[in-house]
């Protein structure tokens, strides 16, 4: 019977254990997908690639290399499952994936060394897409960027207006635009400055949007693929609203990747004139000259001020329209504000200042030519300024005017007076001072010279002599002490000698007469009563003393004793 | 009757010595005019020569240094055109002239200088010797003062008051050369130098696989620390230092004429 009992319960242990065992061995699996389903990701945005392990922990690469794949890897998340009964960890690391061209690609297979064994997930086939426009809004996506050019085609320095606007599901979900990034190697993008918030119902869904209006244009002609652009935002996950709620609000950051779109650069038409200076839009140009009165050699002062929609920034200044060398011409200044360039819709100006002096008596500013490219009409316009007349007088000093600095004005047509504050541009170094230098003496290397040393040796002998004098008075009065050695013993001192009433009476008056003749050693030059008493108190402890009828051994008595302390107390306030 | 030689000897040595004096005297003005027709006629090249010849005999003029600093703007030596009006300016404070192109250059440069506090302002109108002036009598008064408190049974009575004194004219004394010591350190002319180089960096350390603290545009005002062979450890406007190769700058003050060989 106990027998049959112990095969039962061995069996009954044999069985749970290999239970036991059995799934631990079988969840060590290893798995990767790509979450979306269909394993399509549209060019330049991102999907999410996971592999999970079921036993445990396993360290995988941060990146994966994948031709025309970015895949990096973003989190990694752990939690626990009762599988069979037996407690199993899982870990799941999630990649992000985006594909920069369009095509077919492989996710290769990763393998991880686990123990004895090696784990080996499988390869994943992904097809790079470009999205359809009208796939770009869809509502099945909680969150999308979009890309919108004003137009595909057009020409190389071109302004061309664009948007990219972030869309992110339901009312006033978008808490903040942190920022915009929108690259490429053939364009120069103005930036993203302004940011318009608003809402649109996309499929019957309510969305957020996020707009950022901006300009760009092109450097190099041909075909080029613009995008994908990215927009982080703050996506608004609780508490969102007005009042205390607002103070809670949580969010959390989310990239918004656009789609992107095909452009055709063209280039610039041949033949462009000689005053073209690569302009490229529809402008108007107005000269201001600083002075129409001048002698020769006196510097004018030229605005240009060109106004018009299109790319200013790659605009030079108007050039003469005949090459004259009579007038002496400086490098123009360009000045171009932020807030005063053209968006590509909005006129803008710019302003440029050339100098240019006269070297003859000239009647008139010759016209100034700028041509820039029409890209509507396609062709180059060429604009001119007419000719100023101006009278350019000769007198002796003239060629003087030369040396002065360059009257450069603020733009008026008039004169400054002398009172009116010059603005002062600086566009050219000054010219070199014509007449004779003045020759300076050595700047000595900061010597402290004669006087300085004078005055140093002058304090010097006058401190060294207070300093003698009162050396020597401070030895001389220490030798006189040597010599007069002063006793050892103060007034004050000798007061605590003085016995009290009942000691003999030999001994308290002779205490006492110390006392005194001390005190008139210290106060030689005391001037009021005090010396008389003195004088008496002491006269009277001699007759004591020193007169036959005086018994000295005698107890003093208390009263007499008393009035004794008390004087020499007086005394010695 | 024919004079003995003698009695010329004297005559003729003193005429050499009076026409060479002459001639040295005129030389630097013909030569600065001469300087400044080649640069009028654009030979640029020939009038920085000039001018340069002038400077290594030592000549100190404001306008010399304002030319050649000119000169070498239009020869595209901006950073040694900084330096030049920067000493044109040390020669002649507030030459209207070399500020204006100081202006230029530091618009056209965007290079870095040292904050103008208006404590530097005033430190620097103040004459270079005012604080050790200042400290020097201050001391030295405060020292007889108290001597005289201490020895002098005249001033016993007022001993208080004599020693309360002393020790305002030490005070004021110590500042003084507080101040000479700021002076020396941070106006002083002669500690501050110019990056001359267009493509000078201030590195970590004195080699040149060293990390970059900054790169310097020419025209740059540094203060010199410390040599050390080919390089100099600089204070950097900013709060910065770094160690800059010695031939990337050039001191302000004195001029050195061997940088023109």
């Amino acid at each position: 019977m106990l027998r049959r009992l112990a095969i039962f319960l061995l069996t009954l242990f044999i069985g749970f254990a290999s239970t036991a065992q059995e799934p631990l061995g079988s969840q060590n699996i290893f798995s990767a997908e790509l979450l979306g389903g269909d394993n399509r990701i549209p060019v330049g945005e991102y999907s999410n690639l996971v592999f999970k392990f079921a036993g445990g922990d396993i360290d995988l690469p941060n990146q994966i290399e994948a031709d025309g794949l970015e895949i990096l890897q973003s989190r990694k998340q752990q939690h626990s499952l009762n599988i069979n009964g037996v407690k199993t960890f899982v870990t799941t690391h999630f990649y992000t994936v985006r594909g920069t061209e369009l095509g077919t690609f492989i996710i290769p297979a990763v393998e991880v060394p686990l123990k004895d064994a090696t784990l080996k997930s499988e390869a994943i086939q992904v097809t790079i897409y470009e999205r359809d426009n009208s796939d770009t809004a869809n509502s099945a996506r909680t969150e999308f960027g979009k890309l919108e050019l004003e137009k595909a085609e057009f020409y190389v320095n071109e302004i061309v207006p664009f948007t990219m606007t972030g869309y992110v599901r339901g009312r006033n979900s978008i808490n903040d635009v942190v920022r915009a990034q929108l690259e490429h190697e053939s364009f120069i993008f103005k930036g993203f400055r302004n940011v318009r918030t608003s809402a649109s119902e996309i499929g019957n869904t309510l969305f957020s949007e996020a707009a950022l209006p901006s300009t760009f244009f092109a450097l190099k002609p041909g075909e080029h693929r613009l995008g994908p652009g990215t927009i982080a935002v703050r996506v608004v996950e609780s508490g969102g609203g007005r009042g205390l709620s607002a103070f809670f609000t949580r969010t959390s950051l989310k990239e918004l990747a656009t789609n992107t779109v095909t452009t055709t650069v063209k280039p610039l038409p041949g033949g462009a004139p000689r005053s073209f200076t690569g302009g490229v839009g529809n402008f108007m140009i107005k000269m201001i000259p600083s002075t129409k009165e001048l002698n020769l050699g006196d510097p004018i002062s030229i605005d240009f001020e060109v106004t018009g929609v299109g790319n200013l920034r790659t605009m030079s200044a108007p050039v003469f329209s005949v090459s004259d060398k009579n007038w002496k011409t400086f490098t123009p200044a360009k000045t171009l504000n932020e807030e005063q360039d053209s968006d590509g819709i909005e006129p803008g100006t710019v302003t440029f200042s050339q100098v240019i002096i006269p070297e003859f008596e000239a009647a008139e500013i010759p016209p100034f030519e700028l041509t820039y490219f029409n890209p509507i009409s396609a062709e180059y316009v060429t604009l001119k300024t007419d000719s100023i007349p101006i009278s350019v007088t000769k007198d002796g000093s003239s060629y003087e005017a030369l040396e002065q600095p360059l009257n450069v004005s603020n733009g008026g047509s008039e004169r400054e007076t002398a009172a009116a504050q010059p603005d002062p541009k600086f566009e050219d170094m000054m010219h070199i001072r014509l007449n004779a230098p003045r020759w300076l003496a050595e700047i000595s290397p900061d010597n402290p010279g004669v006087f300085y040393i004078s005055m140093q040796i002058l304090f010097s002998v006058s401190f060294c002599t207070i300093l003698g004098f009162g050396l020597f008075r401070w030895l001389r009065q220490l030798k006189h002490q040597q010599n007069h050695p002063k006793t050892s013993t103060t007034f004050r001192q000798s007061l605590k000698r003085i016995p009290k009433d009942g000691a003999p009476k030999k001994e308290f008056y002779h205490a006492v007469s110390t006392s005194l003749t001390l005190w008139k050693d210290e106060n030689s030059e005391a001037s009021d009563k005090a010396p008389e008493v003195v004088d008496n108190l002491l006269k009277r402890c001699e007759d004591l003393l020193y007169s036959g009828e005086f018994t000295s051994d005698a107890p003093i008595a208390k009263n007499e004793a008393s009035e004794i302390h008390s004087i020499l107390r007086k005394l010695q306030r | 009757m024919k004079p003995s030689t003698t009695i010329l000897s004297p005559f003729a040595a003193s005429f050499f010595l009076a026409l060479s004096s002459i001639c040295f005297s005129e030389e630097p003005d013909a030569v600065f005019l001469s300087a400044n027709a080649d640069f009028e006629s654009k030979d640029f090249e020939q009038a920085k020569l000039k001018f340069q010849s002038l400077v290594e005999k030592s000549l100190i003029s404001s306008e010399l240094y304002f030319n050649l600093g000119t000169t070498h703007f239009r020869l595209g030596n901006e950073g040694e055109a900084m330096v030049w009006m920067r000493r044109a300016v040390i020669a002649e404070p507030g030459m209207p002239e070399a500020r204006q192109n100081i202006e230029f250059l530091r618009i056209r440069l965007g290079f870095l200088e040292f904050d103008d506090s208006s404590l530097r302002q005033l430190l620097g109108i103040l004459p270079p010797a005012a604080g050790r002036w200042t400290g020097t009598c201050c001391l030295w008064m405060g020292l007889l003062c108290a001597a005289g408190a201490v020895f002098s049974n005249r001033l016993r009575p007022n001993r208080s008051v004599t020693v309360t004194l002393a020790t305002i004219l030490i005070t004021i004394g110590v500042a003084g050369f507080a101040l000479q010591h700021h002076q020396n350190r941070y106006i002083d002319a002669r500690n501050f130098s110019t990056i001359t180089s267009s493509d000078a960096t201030a590195l970590t350390a004195p080699s040149p696989s060293a990390k970059i603290v900054i790169a310097l545009p020419p025209g740059s005002e540094v203060r010199a620390l410390q040599t050390s062979g080919q390089w100099c450890y600089v204070d950097i406007p900013g709060n910065l230092r770094g160690w800059i190769k010695s031939s990337h700058l050039q001191s302000n003050w004195p001029i050195a004429t061997q940088t023109f060989n």
